[in-house]
């Protein structure tokens, strides 16, 4: 626990400290492969599992030429340096164990939480799956979309509004988005009625506090820099995905403090602190942490591929031990890493002497690091996050960091519908909606255990929130009733076959496309079964008159 | 001529270690053993072998016990088969009219080399006895065995560490085996969100849902 907690708060000197000591001390890990290998081929799936979790050794072996037992699958979407194993069937006994670990990671509160977990809690979060309408959205939603304050009120009548209308979306400290807006703006480019992706600037947040620090207006190689300013687009056309962008480029200055301690590079320490100081008040909206002392703009200086910053020590350990991927990783179809090309290594983090060599003029000559996070729903498999690092185009010790996030709108094909996705639900601000004040003058906020501790793995203040994924991957009652089955074409396009035309859409999202008359709500089972009532009391009388006549 | 008897001894920092004697059928388990006897084939083999590869003088006495013990193995286990097969119930190749004697023979003494081989994998109480021993010796022994290309002793040494690995927790095994998490941070978060999907989030309680 301790040395996770170390880990987590991101001194990554003690990491490569770790691999020292597994290869070193670990009887296990300080094997050589092939006793190793031999051990790995006679453990069950779920123990390999296990295994392959503790240390990087396993992770590189079980993705080793060598380790064919199972099938595995390169996770190419995520373009990770290790092989993903496929869950063949719903390993109940992995889960437990993963579940063990998982709980003991979590502070102190959550713990007592899961502790308290039962059967009846169990039932609780089954009843947040159950479909209710918005009359916003006119449509159903899972329970988990509505706000508490909502489902309260909903003890004595429907809940009128989901969060996704509640609330907004936070590009900035200063602007915010909401989804009444997006709406206007995605009918505008449905009216232009053209194939053609149009793009609409719905926010720009000019406040000063964006610039570049070392912007100067005398400069003109800045002034091709458009998007230094966080801004907010819609784009798409009446044919195609209608979707949300959120960007910035941001320009973090690095110090140059490093040269006068005798340091040759950054290490992962100091650039996590200095991006840390960088993210505030707009890069922790767009692209906010998934899990404790982990950044996403780190993932663009990932060890196995890049060699921009210096992790202390790690001269000392075979390189086989700590770089997961071996160099020849980057294929044809990989891009050009600066571990296999010197000249996409990052001018501005170069020690001062490599600077000097290569000059002032860093475009062109140093590459590019892109990291990609995929939020992945089966009704939005490319939406996400990308994060871009460059040289700055005016030169020095400057990064320009470009965030980009895509947030489903619309999808292509049909009526267009604008009920809310589940991306626009992962990304609203926690603090825009309805919250309830606990007994211990605590604001309670939705599903998510942790509302007081950022080192917590449950924290709810990270990327993705436990409702909306749960809610995002359960099986709908409506397609395992096979909706689509009852009609010959698309309800919205009769050229097109109903079964072409929702094809790869989950339940809930044909559900949305589904036409409904304004006014109509869905009829609850107790107007269902009144209907049912009447019909066979008149079916009855029928029966006693007809008794009667003859 | 082979000899009857073979000596070996450990040398650690040329210190010679305490030595060792076994019978040359046992010898020849090792792979090592048997390479250097066939290439000193003239040699008298009154002086002990030195071995190299660090092994504590604890370990070696350990392994030679244990090839001591499983000298006699493959003739042992050979011959138990044998009489198993002998009872026609037994036998699982078809000796209908169609087959010819040479047919059955060959198909019996592959179903013989099967049930030895298997027979040679499986742990005897003597085995689970010896590898009773504190964890940091069995790897000693695991280690020795790799060096010695004792075979069927890794095996046996893989398995017991295998059965302790078995049914615990990535943190029980971490602390079983002296780890340290290693993975930086954004491997570890990638390694949950891409493999984790499947993880329950249930840390949902009825006060705050209902």
């Amino acid at each position: 626990m301790i040395v996770t907690t170390l880990l987590g708060v991101g001194p990554n000197t003690t990491w490569t400290g770790h691999v020292q000591h597994n290869t070193g001390r670990s009887h296990l890990c300080g094997l050589p492969d092939k006793p190793l290998l031999n051990i790995m081929r006679r453990l069950d799936p779920t123990s390999l599992q296990c295994l392959r979790r503790t240390s990087r050794v396993f992770l590189r072996l079980s993705s080793s030429p060598q380790f064919r037992r199972y099938q595995t699958v390169n996770c190419s979407e995520y373009n990770l340096p290790w092989k993903s194993f496929t869950f063949r069937r719903k390993d109940s006994e992995l889960l437990r164990l993963l579940h063990e670990d998982s709980a003991n990671s979590r502070c102190v509160e959550c713990r007592k939480r899961v502790e308290q977990w039962s059967w009846h809690a169990y039932q609780s979060v089954q009843s947040l799956m159950k479909e209710k309408h918005c009359l916003a959205c006119k449509t159903t939603h899972p329970l988990a979309y509505f706000s508490r304050a909502q489902r309260r009120h909903s003890a004595h009548s429907r809940p009128q509004q989901c969060i996704g209308h509640e609330g907004f979306v936070r590009l900035c400290q200063h602007e915010v988005v909401r989804w009444d807006s997006v709406v206007k703006a995605a009918r505008e480019l449905e009216k232009a009625d053209s194939e053609q992706v149009a793009r609409i600037l719905l926010v720009e947040c000019q406040h000063p506090s964006h610039l570049p620090s070392h912007r100067n207006p005398r400069a003109p190689e800045l002034h091709h820099l458009d998007k230094i300013h966080p801004s907010v687009f819609i784009e798409g056309s009446s044919t195609s995905v209608i979707r949300l962008c959120m960007e910035w480029t941001g320009h973090l200055r690095l110090p140059d403090r490093h040269a006068l301690v005798g340091a040759k590079r950054f290490t992962p320490t100091e650039m996590t602190h200095e991006l840390h100081q960088f993210r505030k008040g707009t890069a922790e909206f767009i692209a906010p942490q998934s899990a404790p002392g982990s950044l996403p703009e780190m993932r663009c200086f990932d060890p196995n591929r890049c060699r921009c910053l210096r992790y202390v020590g790690s001269v000392n350990i075979p390189q086989h031990n700590w770089q997961l991927a071996h160099p020849t990783y980057d294929n044809a179809n990989q891009p050009l890493t600066c571990r296999t090309d010197e000249n996409c290594r990052l001018g501005p983090l170069l020690p001062p002497s490599a600077r000097a060599l290569r000059g002032n003029d860093n475009k062109g000559k140093t590459g590019s690091h892109t990291a990609h996070t995929v939020l992945s729903y089966p009704s939005e498999p490319a939406y996400g996050i990308r994060i871009d690092v460059d040289p700055c185009a005016g030169g020095g010790r400057c990064l320009e960091i470009t965030y980009r996030r895509t947030i489903l709108v619309s999808a292509s094909g049909g009526a267009p519908c604008y009920a809310i996705t589940p991306s626009w639900i992962e990304a609203i601000d926690l603090d825009s909606y309805g919250h309830e004040t606990g007994e211990d003058g605590r604001r309670s906020w939705d599903g998510l255990a942790c509302r007081e501790d950022p080192s917590c793995p449950n924290y709810v203040r990270y990327l993705e929130r436990p409702v909306v994924r749960a809610c995002g991957l359960r099986r709908s009652p409506v397609q395992a009733e096979g909706w689509t089955a009852n009609t010959a074409s698309h309800p919205a396009n009769p050229a097109r076959p109903a079964s072409t035309a929702n094809r790869g859409r989950t339940a809930l999202e044909r559900q949305a496309r589904r036409p409904r008359p304004a006014g109509e709500r869905k009829k609850t089972k107790k107007e269902e079964d009144d209907i049912l009532a009447f019909a066979f009391l008149i079916l009855l009388l029928a029966y006693l008159i007809y008794y009667k006549m003859f | 001529m082979a000899p009857t008897h073979i000596s070996v001894k450990n040398v650690d920092n040329g210190r010679d270690g305490e030595v060792f004697t076994i019978t040359y059928q046992a010898a020849m388990q090792s792979g090592i053993l048997k390479d250097l006897i066939s290439d000193f084939e003239h040699a008298s083999f009154d002086e002990a072998i030195p071995l190299m590869g660090n092994i504590s003088d604890h370990t070696l006495g350990r392994i030679i016990s244990w090839l001591t013990i499983h000298s006699r193995d493959v003739a042992r286990i050979t011959e138990q088969v044998k009489e198993f097969l002998e009872n026609p119930q037994n036998r699982q190749p078809p000796t209908g009219p169609g087959m010819d004697d040479d047919a059955v023979n060959k198909a019996l003494s592959s179903q013989e080399r099967t049930l030895v081989a298997e027979k040679l994998k499986t742990l005897t109480p003597w085995d689970v006895q010896f590898f009773e021993v504190p964890t940091d010796e069995v790897f000693d022994i695991l280690l020795a065995a790799n060096y010695l290309d004792i075979q069927r002793l890794v095996d046996f040494s893989s398995q017991t560490v295998a059965n302790m690995i078995k049914g615990k927790t990535t943190e029980q095994i971490r602390d079983l085996f002296g780890i340290v998490n290693d993975f930086t941070p954004e491997e570890e978060d990638e390694l949950r969100r891409t493999e984790g999907w499947a993880l329950p989030r249930c840390d949902w309680t009825p006060e705050q849902w209902q």
